[in-house]
């Protein structure tokens, strides 16, 4: 008896890491698509209205949802109470915080949209938000590719490891 | 508490800044007139001609940056006519001077590609300052065309922000007169969201952030001024529209750096404005050693 609820608890945690697995790939996307909307909308309040940057950043998380709703939110109050941090580090700081589930170099590309937002004229702004966005775009198409590819993999590869690994000790 | 000097300009430092100026005694603190951070250099305060350093830590680039950062609100996109300009106006009023690597495009400055310098002039509000002079600048009910004439730093725009308090208001026997004001660089209105941060009186309205000329006729075209007002008159296009704003009747109030009109005649600007008999009466302000500063009205012949 004892035996078989190991074996059961195996099973399941095996298929939750597996699916686990699958769910950050999914996330990672959501991220990255949440990124790229709310990079347009920042380039569309420059370019337009030349928005000071904590309208700029409540925008911005308008259009995010999830960690990077929660991120923009983060930075916007920060921002306000911030006794003369420099904004990049601001930026850098929320990200820490929220743990997104973006890669490495993502991560390093989404710090430098904080060293450039702020500190330069719009247009300059624009183009560097631009530029951004693009690549943001890149590793969003990168990122579903390779969900279409792994995901289901990940999660059957869960579940076949818990059941052989019930089988193996039954 | 009441704000002064070095305390009313803390909401724009940065923390390791205002821990360099936490050396300074306080005694110096209330007539603090500037703050200067160099790059490699401790801050600086002046008072009057004297400049007093601290001795402990030095002011680095991100110091400096920081700065602009918060004086901006972290948007210079919205202030980069100002910073190209090499000035920048923040609240309350106060003005920071911008030094440094500059970038120029087709001639003219694109910005700052490096900030090196910062000299952050803190505004002063001294109300009643003009009230005694005010009177002997009426001829009947008419108030003559004025020029404040004296040195940098020694209180030109704080006489004029006054005067201009004090003939909005309506002085001793004199009524309230309307006065349009030209503030190119928000330094008399201190303006900030829409608002003025200074007291210029009920009668007073005020166009900022652009040209003087260009805010003068639009002042004379929209709002039917009575008196003109402008801070340091320095460019040529600027008098086609003082000409004109007096042609029409109208008063000007107006500054210039100098001593004495004599010595402004040989600046060509204010010699087109003198000769023309633009101004009828000047108010020279001058600093002694002791730092007093003595005011006194003189006719322009």
């Amino acid at each position: 008896m004892i035996r078989l609820a190991g074996c059961i608890m195996l099973l399941a945690s095996s298929t939750a890491l597996g699916f686990g697995a699958a769910n950050s790939m999914k996330e990672r996307i959501k991220e990255l698509d949440s990124m790229i909307l709310s990079i347009r909308a920042m380039e569309l309040e420059l370019a337009a209205r030349r928005t000071p940057l904590p309208e700029l950043l409540k925008r911005a998380g308008h259009c995010a949802s999830g960690r990077i709703n929660l991120f923009y939110n983060l930075c916007e109050s920060r921002l306000g109470k911030s006794e003369g941090v420099i904004f990049s580090e601001i930026w850098k700081a929320a990200a820490e915080t929220v743990e997104l589930h973006i890669k490495e170099q993502e991560t390093m590309l989404f710090l430098e949209v904080g060293n450039i937002l702020g500190r330069y004229d719009a247009g300059s702004q624009c183009a560097a938000l631009q530029t951004a966005r693009e690549q943001f775009a890149g590793f969003a198409e990168n990122a579903k590719e390779q969900y279409s590819r792994m995901g289901r993999v990940y999660s059957t590869l869960g579940i076949a490891a818990g059941a052989l690994l019930m089988i193996v000790l039954i | 508490m009441h704000e002064y000097g070095l305390h009313k300009i803390s909401a724009l430092l940065p923390p390791q800044i205002r821990s360099m100026l936490s050396e300074i005694p306080v005694e110096f603190h209330k007539d603090a007139e500037e703050l200067r951070l160099r790059c490699g250099h401790p801050p600086s305060i002046t008072i009057g001609r004297f400049e007093y350093s601290t001795k402990g830590a030095c002011v680095c680039e991100n110091d400096l940056r920081s700065v602009i950062e918060l004086a901006s609100h972290y948007s210079a996109h919205t202030v980069m006519d100002q910073i190209r300009g090499g000035y920048l106006t923040v609240q309350g009023g106060h003005r920071i001077g911008l030094c440094g690597e500059a970038i120029t495009e087709e001639g003219r400055i694109a910005g700052f590609r490096r900030v090196s310098s910062i000299n952050l002039r803190i505004a002063k509000e001294l109300k009643g300052i003009a009230q005694p002079y005010a009177l002997s600048l009426f001829d009947g009910d008419f108030l003559s065309s004025t020029l404040i004439i004296a040195p940098p730093g020694v209180g030109k725009t704080t006489f004029l922000r006054d005067l201009i308090r004090c003939v909005s208001s309506g002085i001793s026997g004199q009524a309230a007169i309307r006065i349009g004001v030209a503030d190119e660089r928000g330094e008399l209105s201190g303006m900030w969201e829409g608002k003025s941060q200074f007291d210029l009186g009920p009668h007073t309205d005020v166009i900022y952030g652009t040209r003087k000329g260009d805010g003068l006729i639009i002042l004379l075209r929209g709002m039917n001024p009575q008196v003109l007002a402008v801070d340091e008159i320095t460019h040529p296009t600027d008098l086609d529209a003082i000409f004109f704003a007096v042609g029409c009747g109208v008063s000007l109030l107006a500054t210039a750096h100098g001593r004495h009109p004599k010595e402004m005649k040989v600046r060509p600007l204010y010699n087109k404005l003198l000769e023309h008999g633009i101004f009828r009466k000047a108010i020279i302000i001058e600093q002694k050693e002791t730092g007093e500063r003595v005011i006194r009205v003189e006719e322009i012949s």
